[in-house]
């Protein structure tokens, strides 16, 4: 082997990189030769150089700081992301719960509407217009009486006596009043 | 028993947050290192770190292989500092003196104890190394960096850059015969 075949194995040797048995070689060769024994010296002498430019104590932000930036921006960021991502999601959800709740309960008070709408006509039909509930109340029967009065006719007069007693003259109601009075008087 | 990277990688991807700070917990220096070495001021290399791991976090799913984490890490890293550079490059001095340059570096070669005179002497070696490597086209010194400085492996490195171990090499080779070559000249000439 020559110089040139040489001088690519230096740097591996000087790194510890080169296999024992090239190295073995290496060494014999540099026993003998003085140019790739100086580029061997040279090359050890830097990496001491540059080895020793060791790494800055002094920072501007410690240790900590850093760390607390790093995860600041990162891991925090992502789950307060995370929050705020999933809040118009709880609101939307939210918000459409209420809207079928709320349908929901339209539909419930309709449901019941007609429920009773439709009891209210089947109680129409199972109680005919003859029934009390459907009778005039004892003045509209005195104004319109019909044929089978609640009240007997005395009773009727005595209602209307204490009705011209606290109705004010001039009340258009008094009128009324006296007509049936009259009527039933006569 | 503490959890290896790839366990602890293994739970980021399944959701756990958790699992996350671990990572930025074990990584957070090395990023800050290689973005430091890269941009040279602490303000850059502190947004590195931080978009880096905020990158990380968004680009998770990119990740198909556990083991290899610290490539996919290291990948995103430097490609943000190189574009921070380029950015920067047109505005400011690239390297803050104040800052970056070796008041906290100690240089320990032959002597054990170094003197004042070995100090400075080894304060303007670092310097004129510093202006050396940003003399290098990006791929050499980002090689240079990461294997020499950093200490990464050159597998490592070729799958951070998705390049074969081949190319690592000759960047490396290449870079260091530059450095060497600046360092000759600028040495011997103030010498
Ligand atoms: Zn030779």
């Amino acid at each position: 082997m020559t110089c040139l075949q040489y001088k690519p194995l230096i740097d591996d040797y000087a790194d510890n990189d080169l296999a024992p048995e090239l190295s073995l070689k290496l060494e014999e060769h540099l026993a003998s030769c003085a140019s790739c024994t100086i580029e061997l010296e040279g090359t050890v002498r830097l990496k001491e150089l540059l080895k020793n430019r060791v790494s800055p104590n002094q920072r501007n932000l410690s240790f900590e700081e850093t760390t607390n930036l790093i995860l600041a921006r990162t891991v925090e960021k992502n789950s307060w992301q995370e929050q705020a991502r999933q809040k118009p999601d709880e609101q939307v959800r939210s918000e459409f719960s209420r809207a079928i709740l709320s349908a929901a309960a339209a539909l419930i008070i309709f449901a019941i509407s007609v429920v009773i709408g439709t009891s209210d006509e089947k109680f129409a039909q199972n109680n005919p217009p003859e029934s009390p509930i459907f009778v005039m109340s004892p003045v509209e029967q005195m104004i319109e009486p019909n044929d089978s009065p609640i009240f007997t006719k005395a009773e009727q007069l005595n209602h209307i006596q204490g009705l011209l007693l606290i109705s004010p003259p001039g009340m258009l109601g008094r009128l009324s009043v006296i007509h049936e009075y009259n009527r039933l008087t006569n | 028993m503490e959890k290896t990277i790839p366990q602890i990688v293994e739970q980021f991807l399944d959701g756990n947050d958790s699992a996350f700070a671990e990572l930025v917990s074990r990584y957070q220096k090395k990023i800050y290192s290689v973005a430091f070495q890269i941009l040279g001021n602490h303000l850059d290399a502190d947004e590195v770190v931080q978009e880096t791991f905020v990158r990380v976090y968004k680009k998770r799913k990119d990740l198909h292989n556990v083991r290899y984490f610290t490539s996919f890490i290291l990948r995103i890293a430097t490609n943000y500092s190189i574009d921070l550079l380029r950015k920067r490059k047109g505005h400011t001095v690239m390297t803050d003196d104040s800052t970056s340059l070796p008041g906290h570096v100690q240089l320990d070669l032959s002597s054990k104890v170094a003197t004042p005179s070995d100090d400075l002497r080894n304060k303007r070696l670092m310097n004129e190394i510093l202006k050396a490597l940003e003399l290098l086209p990006t791929k050499q010194r980002l090689t240079a960096i990461l294997h020499d400085i950093e200490g990464y492996t050159k597998a490592e490195i070729a799958e951070t850059c998705g390049c074969p171990e081949a190319t690592v090499r000759s960047n490396l080779h290449i870079a260091r015969n530059k450095l060497k070559k600046i360092l000759k000249q600028r040495l011997y000439k103030k010498e």
